[in-house]
């Protein structure tokens, strides 16, 4: 690996104006996917090379979970999976966010890696991770995938660029109805997570609203309503240390196994986590049958344009979604 | 010395060729113990009685590895713990491009930087020095990986940002990687300095003829497959040390057969081999890629250490490792198969083509060895077999555990099912009815020792096949979206023999311990504990009397790889040999020993060895002696007078090449497989393999060998695969993010059995099994998907796309 220079943060304000000082400035928490990209070298016009890691590991009080029953779920930024995947208020009120937070890599990636480096993490498009491809994403003009090698591309929503947002647990936090907390220069916000990431017609430089001088601190998701029902499906072609084909997080209120209202959420084939609407408008008020999983599935999937080798994903996503349905009435 | 056999006297004139040959390598002394202590080439093929196991005292048990304590506690020494004080650092720039001429390059800045202490280009290689015919730096690249600059630096971290400082211009070439454009004469020239892609004559067997076979075939089948570049992963990467100390060069590499290094180096450098020491203590796994591979690495460590006056070490990352070192090839097989209704085969025609990568020394064997199954597995008269190797601008081919077999097997043994469904028969049936149980056609000699049959009816027998497998109408009849399947394979595989060369040196000091002097590579097997073994028991020494040197080119023999599958059966041979001259003179001086004590005549043949004890036969009263007694009290006979010599036992082990048999390993499979109709997910639920391997010398390290070899097949079946982007030529896999190895899991038990059929060969039996290991998971799961879901997949590795995509096209 190349040199750097290391900045250990002492608050959030004071990595925010190391972020700010040092134009290239990146944050380290976890690392598992940043320094495999600092060591694959991927830079580009749009990529510039980190020169500066600014840790935020070393600010008190980032990892943390904190349950109430009114007012729901706090996750620090920091905290790392397992711990998230290991916790009663998470597994008993929101099963599917700890399916989902149980699903990335190996325990060993997931005891380093945090929540807010799983949210933050960069999609692993074959062409992006590439350091010869100068792709969109890092500020060149071509998508290689269009022309090569895309299995495992977008199947919805590409333009310009075609990658799947690889994160497990931004379904379950989008299905869920999560927000981010920001900090940046200008104090803290609250940004929902359905607009917490952006598209490549949106940026391709980038995958979400955050500005390179902002960080997320914290993750809140708001008390499960009555009749919550969850669930979290993901498909690899291996067990472990994959990253997914497709998933998809649900997160519905049943009554009497009729959906009243409720989020469909697929990872894994749009550039960013794709919120099914088509899917949740052909659900509500339906009583569950395979049937209406069905055409949930095919809903999802009406504007689904395959690239030449990842038709199969459109397969793959209606039999997910259709499985993932029917598995709440269970 | 009466401790010498003696040679009986043999006409040179009247040898064979093949023993003539021998003489003159060996010498007479050799060929007449071989010859004494072999059955003739003329005598019937009799299976050699099968010896009570508890004939032996050591060979047949559970053994742990002797060195796995150092291994597991990390105080085994391997190349990338080698730290040198005053060492500097290697990285290597890679060409960026599959096919380009270096048109400039400026290495002025690199070499400025703070801790950088020299740069290389190509124009810094010597003339003519060259990695097996690959540029060590070059000016042409012919794939993406090739180095086209070096620097050695203080640091790893300087070495890397002087990389960066390098400027090069390329002018971009036309490439292909596809070896089925390659082949073409309108294909772009994969490197300038050929006249055709095509590497050297395709390689082609004849035997009757297979358009009359065809002719009188009442069913014919024939398919097409594609089996994938698959790389080692090896758990330690390529990684190699150098030193000078005058005109002394030392290196310490990764490595599978140092000798070949070592012949490398000196050739190279105008030495001779006895100023170059190469030394692997221990090798993290090697799988072919580490089996003396002529690398450019290896040489650009020496040029640096020279160069600079200090130690240089280069540890390649793993990209490194997938874009430096080979990988095994892709293959595009076809097979044609034509069988009476009976089910009897009357004509086998195949032809591979293979992609030979950038530069392969040895194309025409790597497609030879993709036809081997196609050659010898069944008895056909009519057999039409080509193999063609094409140079492409992409990965270099070369060994990987089973090298082409696991594409052949693949191949044929999936069609061998089309086949027997056709037929209408129990595919474990219709290999019953045409393994090739004599011998080598083409060569006429019989087989060595030939457990096929035995394995594929006890599989069969303890995997249930029958009841599991239920017929061909059972075929995807199960419910759900779940479905499972069986499918069986059949193997005949050419690793494991016995060949040169062969040495080794048993010693046995005054105090009686035992070393067994020899170069074979510890990578895992555990190939020492093995040859341990071997010699306790070929000595009648107790176990841990014995040592096993490491490789270690200035004090070992040259005994060639451990890769083949040949270690246990060519180095354990030698190892067996010395250590039975080494018995013969410690059982000489234990006699002189003995007739001196008692004061009357007791002959060598009188004693009996066991667990370190030398005894006198049906004297229960003699106190056994030890080997320290014997030896520091033994005496020499000169001039048939008793010599007093508290010397060290040397016992020499040569051994000849094999002349009378032709050798073989055998497996048979049985896989059964879950198919998620819905993701495409292939899961395997069960395995068996079960394996021929003559006599089990270590049966922890054989079912360590047997599982480590079915997670690498599954893997090669299911998961793993380095792709390139087709319109640039860059690799798109060249990380373990992407290449998806097999994780522990995914992993199914596996089911070891072993036949033992006593081979004719190898010591006391044994023969190797590590390589066919791998062979077996693919055509048995291809054919287990069939039975689930009734697709037959033909193109590895089988993952969900290609699955799903299957599924749709048959209306699944």
């Amino acid at each position: 690996m190349r040199s750097l220079k290391y900045y250990p943060a002492t608050s959030w304000e004071d990595a925010v104006e190391a972020l700010t000082k040092h134009e290239n400035a990146q944050v380290i928490a976890g690392g598992s996917d940043l320094l495999g990209w600092i060591k694959d070298d991927l830079h580009g016009p749009g990529a510039p090379r980190a020169d500066v890691l600014v840790d935020i590991r070393t600010i008190p009080d980032t990892s943390y979970i904190r349950f109430d029953a009114a007012s729901g779920l706090k996750i620090g930024a920091l905290t790392n999976l397992t711990s998230i995947e290991e916790s009663p208020d998470v597994q008993s009120n929101y099963p599917a966010l700890a399916q989902a937070v149980g699903a990335p890599a190996s325990p060993s990636i997931r005891n380093t890696g945090t929540l807010g480096g799983n949210l933050l993490q960069r999609p692993r498009c074959w062409y992006l991770r590439g350091r010869e491809f100068p792709c969109y994403k890092k500020g060149g003009d071509f998508c290689f995938a269009v022309t090569g090698e895309n299995q495992y591309n977008a199947i919805l929503e590409g333009e310009l660029c075609y990658i799947v947002h690889p994160s497990d647990t931004a379904p379950a936090l989008i299905a869920f109805n999560a927000t981010a907390n920001v900090i940046g220069p200008g104090g803290s916000k609250q940004v929902p997570f359905t607009e917490f990431f952006i598209g490549p017609r949106v940026n391709v430089l980038k995958e979400t609203v955050l500005e390179r001088n902002e960080i997320l601190t914290e993750v809140s998701v708001p008390a499960p309503a009555a009749g919550l029902k969850s669930a979290f499906f993901k498909v690899t072609q291996r067990d472990v240390y994959d990253f997914a084909i497709v998933s998809v997080a649900i997160a519905a209120q049943i009554e009497n196994g009729v959906w009243q209202d409720g989020r469909v959420v697929l990872g894994g084939v749009a550039p960013t986590p794709h919120q099914s609407t088509l899917a949740e408008a052909a659900l509500k008020g339906q009583t569950i049958t395979e049937a209406v999983a069905r055409q949930a599935a095919e809903q999802a999937m009406l504007n689904a344009r395959p690239m030449t080798d990842n038709a199969y994903k459109v397969d793959m996503a209606k039999n997910l979604i259709q499985q993932a349905v029917m598995s709440l009435l269970s | 010395m009466s401790t010498q056999s003696r040679v009986t006297a043999i006409d040179y004139e009247k040898l064979t060729a093949a023993e003539k040959q021998f003489v003159d390598l060996y010498g007479l002394e050799d060929l007449d113990r071989a010859l004494k202590t072999r059955p003739p080439a003329a005598a019937p093929v009799q299976r050699p009685a099968q010896a009570e196991p508890s004939a032996f005292s050591i060979i047949g048990k559970e053994q742990r590895d002797i060195e796995g304590y150092k291994i597991v506690t990390g105080q085994a020494r391997y190349t990338v713990d080698v730290y040198l004080p005053n060492m500097l650092y290697v990285k290597v720039l890679r060409s960026p491009l599959p096919h380009a001429r270096v048109k400039s390059i400026d290495t002025s800045k690199a070499a400025q930087l703070p801790g950088v202490q020299a740069v290389f280009t190509y124009q810094d290689i010597p003339e003519k020095m060259t990695a097996g015919g690959r540029p060590i730096l070059a000016s042409e690249v012919a794939l993406v990986g090739d180095g086209v600059a070096v620097v050695a630096a203080a640091s790893e971290t300087v070495a890397e940002d002087a990389l960066r400082l390098i400027e090069v211009e390329y002018e971009a070439l036309p490439f292909v990687l596809d070896p089925r454009e390659a082949e073409k004469p309108s294909s772009p020239l994969a490197r300038s300095d050929l006249q055709s892609n095509l590497a050297g004559n395709p390689y082609k067997v004849e035997r009757g003829d297979a358009a009359a076979g065809f002719a009188e075939a009442d069913v014919t089948v024939e398919h097409t497959t594609d089996t994938q570049d698959q790389e080692h992963v090896a758990m330690e990467p390529h990684a190699a040390v150098a030193q000078w100390e005058g005109d002394r060069l030392t290196m310490w590499v990764s490595s599978q057969y140092t000798h070949a290094t070592a012949n490398l180096l000196a050739a190279s450098f105008g030495l001779p081999k006895s100023h170059v020491r190469v030394i692997a203590d221990f090798t993290g796994g090697g799988w072919g890629d580490k089996a003396g591979v002529a690398y450019p690495y290896i040489l650009l460590v020496s040029l640096l250490a020279k160069k600079t006056g200090r130690p240089v070490r280069y540890e390649l990352s793993r990209t490194d490792v997938f874009l430096e070192t080979s990988h095994h090839y892709p293959v595009i097989q076809s097979v044609k198969l034509g069988f009476k209704q009976d089910g009897s085969l009357t004509a086998l025609q195949s032809r591979s083509l293979v992609n030979a990568g950038a530069y392969s020394p040895f194309a025409a064997f790597l497609a030879a060895d993709t036809l081997s199954a196609a050659r010898l597995q069944y008895n056909c008269p009519n057999v039409a077999l080509e193999g063609v190797g094409v140079i492409t601008n992409s990965a270099v081919a070369g060994a990987r555990r089973c090298v082409g077999e696991p594409s052949g097997v693949f191949a044929l043994e999936t069609l061998m099912d089309e086949a027997a469904e056709k037929l209408g028969m129990d595919p474990v049936e219709l290999r019953l009815m045409n393994i090739n149980e004599e011998g080598d056609p083409e060569s006429g000699l019989p087989w060595s020792s030939n457990g096929l049959r035995e394995a594929i009816v006890k599989g069969a027998e303890a995997f249930r096949w029958k009841d599991r497998w239920k017929g061909w109408d059972a075929v995807g009849t199960s419910e759900g979206p779940i479905k499972r399947g069986v499918g069986f394979m059949a193997m005949a595989c050419n690793k494991g023999s016995k060949g040169p060369p062969m040495t080794a040196v048993v010693q046995i000091p005054p105090d009686g311990s035992v070393l067994v002097v020899q170069g074979g590579a510890h990578i895992g097997g555990p190939q020492r504990t093995t040859f341990a073994m071997i010699a306790a028991e070929a000595l009648g020494a107790a176990l841990d009397q014995v040592y096993v040197t490491t490789p270690d080119t200035e004090f070992t023999s040259d005994t060639g790889v451990v890769a083949g599958s040949r270690a246990t059966k060519s180095i354990g041979l030698a190892v067996q040999t010395a250590a039975e001259d080494a018995r013969r003179q410690l059982l000489d001086f234990a006699a002189a020993k003995f007739t001196k004590d008692l004061g009357k005549q007791i002959k060598a043949e009188q004693l009996d060895v066991k667990d370190g004890l030398i005894s006198i036969k049906d004297d229960a009263t003699t106190k056994p002696i030890t080997f320290r007694e014997a030896v520091a009290s033994g005496f020499v006979i000169v001039d048939a007078q008793p010599i007093p010599a508290a010397a060290t036992v040397i016992g020499r082990g040569v051994v000849p090449p094999e002349t009378r048999y032709a050798q073989q390993t055998y497996a048979a499979a049985f896989y059964e497989v879950e198919v998620n109709t819905q993701t495409g997910v292939v899961q395997v639920v069960d395995a068996l393999q079960v394996h021929d391997v003559g006599r089990v010398i270590n049966l922890l390290g054989l079912r360590n060998q047997v599982e480590g070899g079915a997670v690498q097949g599954i893997g090669f079946a299911l998961t793993e695969e380095f792709k390139y982007d087709p319109a640039t030529g860059i690799p798109v896999t060249a990380n373990l993010d992407d290449y998806k190895m097999q994780m522990i899991n995914h992993t199914p038990p596996i089911t070891a059995m072993f036949i033992e059929s006593d081979d004719a060969v190898g010591p006391f039996g044994a023969k190797g099994v590590g390589e066919p290991a791998l062979a077996l998971a693919s055509p048995a799961i291809s054919n287990a998907i069939y039975h689930a879901v009734g697709i037959r997949m033909k193109s590895l590795p089988m993952i969900p796309k290609k699955v799903l995509d299957a599924l749709k096209s048959t209306g699944v």
